[in-house]
Order: structure tokens, then C-alpha cells, then sequence
């Protein structure tokens, strides 16, 4: 990748009373980019949002923004440069709150610090509207909104201190379909009018196929491809990410409103000495797969993966979405 | 086999439900599906007559195999609900007795059904759990829910429902809350259910991928109405109510589009279509009138001025 990242997190680990969270993830987002980060619950795609939102403190590693490194103790800054929306969207706020009342915390602790009432007013009727609400929503409790209204708010919130990177963790999958539709709408928008940069964190592989541009896959803690969407989703190298694309598969309609045929989950086939993740699982595994932990290595320009398989491999498993 | 009947129900003077009719025949698999809020889950609990403290039928009956749900007495009830009537949850593991072993848990279900002894119980959990592709039986026989993950869990509950030979399943959100991978496993158990069983499956859910993967036919439900009910094909591939159409154009796919979904926000009109307030194409008479359930291709029934109209 040319140019400073944005973001780039570097050989980060989290460890919760010895079990391994994260596992050595490095990656780059750069600005502009929409990147997914996507795999399996207990993955550890949300320890990473809450590491990267400054949530958490990392056991190792390394998490820079705008190439300056970050610490947790000055969380207070780091907060104008990530923001982040989260799943459920009553429970990130105060339900008792109104809708001013909440917004107006979040602008007092962003980057220009304390402003009058007729000021954060102002700044707040602006951010409903980015949102597509109108201004008297600001009165409202936050009880009192639907899911995707309490979304909208939320991601007035999150950019009412004009954050350069936009962290979704989950941030549609609590919503109704319809519903899901619009926020994702808009969040398309405000990514081409405000030069956003997003991080998606998703287990929805469709979901991220429309938001994102870059896809990283994690499994088990570490992170096993990386690459261009389309190409990681046509093109899968990992095993474990064809799987998750096949699985996806199986739930997409064809224009008969039919569904596709279910791949064959593979059954656990025993753990190895060490080595691979997806080790268990794996159908092609070899004796070396069972010991040694494979690196990511590129396969193509900007396609990454960590798998021991040959590159051949790859190529007869390439399959169309 | 069964007949929902003009059913209403509300809480206090709120209406959740309201006059939904439809019936399900024999071997059978009905998705209903529908938003959050929708009336979906509570037309199971109606089934079950498991409502909510408060909520009540207040319109409509409930048929099962010639009996009528809706007056019958709550032990009566519990009984139909052990043995012809059986019910997958969406946390099916939460459902299940934390402490008490997958072998006691058919033991005690069986039990319900007649004298059985423990043995008989055994291989009867064992050859249905085979069925439908469980791995190691005789192991998950021994182990407590806790012990097994959240996909196994959702199996296990499919096969304790399958052992019981009742005539009618429901299932309430069976694969939501999984990993798609997991998701893909507990579709195919449900799968091979249909295929082993001759009980009827309602199903409640969201996910359109799992509606298209097993069901015959399908109900929208909006606002506690059904607005449409149809073929599974013709009603996912060409929907005509106008929030299916919504529905079916909010579906993610996997090939990057973005849903384009058009939706109007205007003002309720308190008496007409429930949907009024959001549907993209309203004629006069919508705000004015109530659409009733006509039929239109493809033995469709959708609740429409539209279909009403052409």
C-alpha cells in the first residue's frame, strides 16, 4: 500500500487470562478506503473494534493512527479521529436521555470542546439532518425511537466530532431488513459526501460485499486472507473463507426464489500439535499444516493469505458469486 | 390439519395481531415471515396458547386436527404441546434444562408419550438423531446443553422435536443468533426433518435465504396482517404486495449491489391500508379503505387496492 495508512495495526495480540483474543493481526486501512472486517462469532473481530476504538488496551502490538501510535491514556484525542457505532443501538445510549442531551455529551468531549447551547444546537439539528431526520428529533427520548431511528442517531453521534474512520461493529445486523437497507443507503452516502473512511466489522459476507472495497477474513484470532472484495469472494484462497462464501451462498436467492444447493459443513477432524487455525476443519490439510503456523503470503497483488495449501490449489477452487 | 381462523389478538386495546387467517395441511412446511413488531412470533404463542401475561385471543379460532385450541383448557393444552404439538426456539439451548443430560431430556419427553423404559428411550433418541446426521449420538446423549455449542444445541432441540412423532412443528427463528456456517448445518437438520417426518413445520423467521431453502408456502405479515400468502417460489421471486416487494429488494446479495428500495414516509391514516405509510404507490382509496385479501396469480392471496384494482 503507497502512502501512510490511515490506520494500521501492527502485530496486535489480546490475551484474557491466557486464552489468545487476537493472535499477531497486522493490517492497513487507508484513508478514503471502506475496509470489512468479517469471520465467525469468537473470531475476535470485536475485540479488535474495541482495541481499535480505544475501548480496550492491546496486550502487544501496535495500533497507529495517522502514523502516530497510540496509547490508551490519551484516549480523549484518539476519540475525534475513530468513532464507532455498535450493534445494538438502545444500548449505547442513555435511554432516559433525549436525543439533544446525548448528542450534546458527545460534542462536548470531541475536539472543539465546549460549546454554547445555541451552538451545540446548531451543530446538533446539522447532524440529524446528515442523518436524514428532521431537527425536532433533538427533543425526543431516545426511548421513545425505533431501532433504525436510534441508528441514525447513533451515527449522527459518531460524526459530530468529524472522525476520519467510521468503526460499524455489527451496526445493521440488529435491524430489520428493510430497515437495514436504509442505513446502509445511507451510509453510502455519507461516505462520498464526507470522504469517510469505514471499518465494517460483520459476519454478513453480502453486507460487506456492498459496503467495502477491502475484506479481511479472521479465524479463530488470526487474521487468514486479505484482499480486494470481489476477488476474495470469487476467488477465495483460504479454505475457511471459501467455506464462509459458499455458506453465504446457500441463503442468496436466484431469480426463482429459489435457494442455492448447501455446501457440506466439514465435521471437526481432530486438533494437530499446533500449526494452522482452520487446522480441525480443513479438508486438503497436509502433515505440515498440523505443526506449522502458515504466514500470510501474497498470492496475487494486494491478495493475501495464510495457508500452507499450494497456490494451485487456489486456482481450481476459484468458483463465481 | 391446522386452521387459523379470522384470529385477533390484542394487548389491552392494542391489536397485535388482526384477523389473520390461513391453514397449514398435512407434511407441510409454512414460513411467516415479517418484520420485528409484525405479529409473527405471537401468532406461534396464539398456536401454542402460550400468550403473554395480558395478551389475549380476543377474535378467531385456532383448529387442530379438528380441535379447537382457542377453548381449550390450559391442561389439555400442555398436553397437546408435549406430544402432537412440538416447538423449536430460537436459543434452543436456553430452552433445554442446563442440568439435565441430552439422554434425560428425551427420557422425560418420551415418557409423555407412554410407558417407555430407559433403554428404548435411548435408541429411539439414537436412530433419530442418526436421521438426521447428528454426529457421535451416544455421545451427546450423556452430555449436558451447556457442554454442547449453540448449533448442536438448535439440532439436538430439532431432534428431540422429531422423536416425539407429533403432527405439527413449530419453529420460532430457528437459525437466527448462528454463524452462517453453523446456519447452513441447522438448515440441513431441518431439512432431513421434512424429509423423515410427516409433521407439519410452521416456521417463523427473517432470513429469506432459510424461507427459500425449505418452505412450500409463505405468509408476509405487516402490522399484525398477513398481506400476502403464496407459493414459496412466486412469492419471493415476484412479490406483489407492496411491502414484500420492499422486503425482497432489501435482501443483500452477495455480488456488491446495494439495495435500491424505495420507500415513502407519509403522515398514518389511522383507518386504510396498513401499510399506507410507507408504500411507494397509494391511491386514494388506501388512506380510506381497508384492502381485503383477494386472490390473484398464481393462487396468491395479497391484501392489496392495487390487485384489487388490475
Amino acid at each position: 500500500m503507497d502512502g501512510q495508512a490511515f490506520l494500521e495495526v501492527k502485530d496486535l495480540v489480546k490475551k484474557y487470562d491466557g486464552i489468545t483474543a487476537v493472535d499477531h493481526v497486522s493490517f492497513q486501512v487507508s484513508a478514503g478506503e471502506s475496509v470489512g472486517l468479517v469471520g465467525e462469532s469468537g473470531c475476535g473481530k470485536s475485540t479488535m473494534a474495541r482495541m481499535i476504538a480505544g475501548l480496550e488496551p492491546p496486550t502487544e502490538g501496535w495500533i497507529l493512527v495517522n502514523g502516530k501510535p497510540y496509547r490508551l491514556q490519551s484516549g480523549r484525542k484518539w476519540k475525534n479521529d475513530i468513532n464507532m457505532v455498535f450493534q445494538d443501538p438502545l444500548d449505547s445510549f442513555d435511554s432516559s436521555m433525549t436525543v439533544f442531551s446525548s448528542l450534546r455529551e458527545a460534542l462536548r468531549h470531541g475536539r472543539r470542546g465546549r460549546l454554547g447551547r445555541g451552538a451545540a444546537s446548531q451543530e446538533i439539528v446539522r447532524a440529524l439532518k446528515m442523518v436524514e431526520l428532521p431537527g425536532e428529533y433533538a427533543g425526543r427520548k431516545v426511548s421513545r425511537l425505533s431501532g433504525g431511528e436510534c441508528q441514525r442517531i447513533a451515527i449522527a453521534r459518531a460524526l459530530l466530532t468529524a472522525p476520519g474512520l467510521l468503526l460499524c461493529d455489527e451496526a445493521t445486523s440488529a435491524l430489520d431488513v428493510s430497515v437495514q437497507a436504509q442505513i446502509i443507503g445511507l451510509l453510502k452516502r455519507l461516505k462520498e459526501e464526507r470522504e469517510l473512511t469505514y471499518l465494517f466489522i460483520s459476519h454478513d459476507l453480502a453486507l460487506v460485499s456492498c459496503m467495502c472495497t477491502r475484506i479481511l477474513v479472521m479465524y479463530r484470532g488470526r487474521l487468514v486472507e486479505e484482499g480486494e472484495t470481489n476477488q476474495v469472494l470469487t476467488h477465495p484462497a483460504h479454505p475457511y473463507t471459501k467455506l464462509l462464501a459458499d455458506c453465504g451462498q446457500a441463503f442468496m436467492l436466484d431469480g426463482q426464489g429459489k435457494a442455492s444447493l448447501m455446501p457440506s459443513v466439514p465435521q471437526n477432524m481432530g486438533t494437530g500439535p499446533g500449526g494452522c487455525v482452520f487446522y480441525e476443519f480443513c479438508a486438503g490439510r497436509k502433515e505440515r499444516c498440523g505443526h506449522e503456523v502458515p504466514m500470510m503470503a501474497e498470492l496475487e497483488p494486494g491478495h493475501w493469505a495464510a495457508c500452507h495449501l499450494p497456490r494451485e490449489s487456489y486456482k481450481l477452487s476459484r468458483r463465481k458469486v | 390439519m391446522l386452521e387459523i381462523k379470522n384470529v385477533s389478538v390484542a394487548y389491552g386495546d392494542k391489536k397485535i395481531l388482526e384477523r389473520v387467517s390461513f391453514s397449514v395441511k398435512p407434511g407441510e412446511t409454512v414460513s411467516i415471515v415479517g418484520e420485528s413488531g409484525s405479529g409473527k412470533s405471537t401468532l406461534l404463542k396464539a398456536v401454542t396458547g402460550l400468550l403473554a401475561e395480558g395478551v389475549r385471543l380476543c377474535e378467531g379460532a385456532v383448529t387442530f386436527e379438528g380441535m379447537e385450541l382457542s377453548s381449550m383448557e390450559p391442561d389439555q393444552l400442555r398436553r397437546l404441546r408435549g406430544t402432537k404439538i412440538a416447538t423449536v426456539y430460537q436459543q434452543a439451548g436456553r430452552s433445554m434444562d442446563p442440568v439435565t443430560k441430552i439422554g434425560s431430556q428425551f427420557y422425560e419427553a418420551l415418557r409423555t408419550k407412554g410407558r417407555i423404559s430407559r433403554s428404548e428411550s435411548e435408541k429411539r433418541a439414537i436412530a433419530c438423531m442418526e436421521r438426521l446426521s447428528l454426529k457421535e449420538p451416544e455421545r451427546i446423549l450423556h452430555t449436558y446443553p451447556v457442554m454442547l455449542s449453540g448449533g448442536t444445541n438448535q439440532r439436538v432441540a430439532i431432534a428431540l422435536a422429531m422423536v416425539m412423532e407429533p403432527s405439527l412443528i413449530l419453529a420460532d427463528e430457528p437459525t437466527s443468533a448462528l454463524d452462517v456456517t453453523v446456519q447452513v448445518e441447522v438448515v440441513e437438520t431441518m431439512k432431513k426433518l421434512r424429509e423423515n417426518s410427516n409433521a407439519s413445520i410452521l416456521m417463523v423467521t427473517h432470513n429469506m435465504g432459510v424461507v427459500a431453502q425449505m418452505s412450500d408456502l409463505v405468509g408476509v405479515m405487516y402490522k399484525g396482517r398477513l398481506v400476502e400468502w403464496g407459493g414459496c417460489g412466486p412469492v419471493l421471486s415476484r412479490p406483489l404486495h407492496p411491502y414484500t416487494r420492499l422486503l425482497m429488494d432489501s435482501v443483500l446479495k452477495m455480488d456488491g449491489s446495494v439495495p435500491q428500495t424505495k420507500t415513502r414516509y407519509r403522515e398514518e391514516a389511522g383507518v386504510g391500508c396498513p401499510f399506507y405509510a410507507r408504500c411507494p404507490a397509494v391511491a386514494k382509496v388506501c388512506g380510506i379503505r381497508m384492502p381485503s385479501m383477494r386472490e390473484a396469480p398464481d393462487s396468491r392471496l395479497v391484501m392489496c387496492h392495487d390487485t384489487d384494482r388490475g
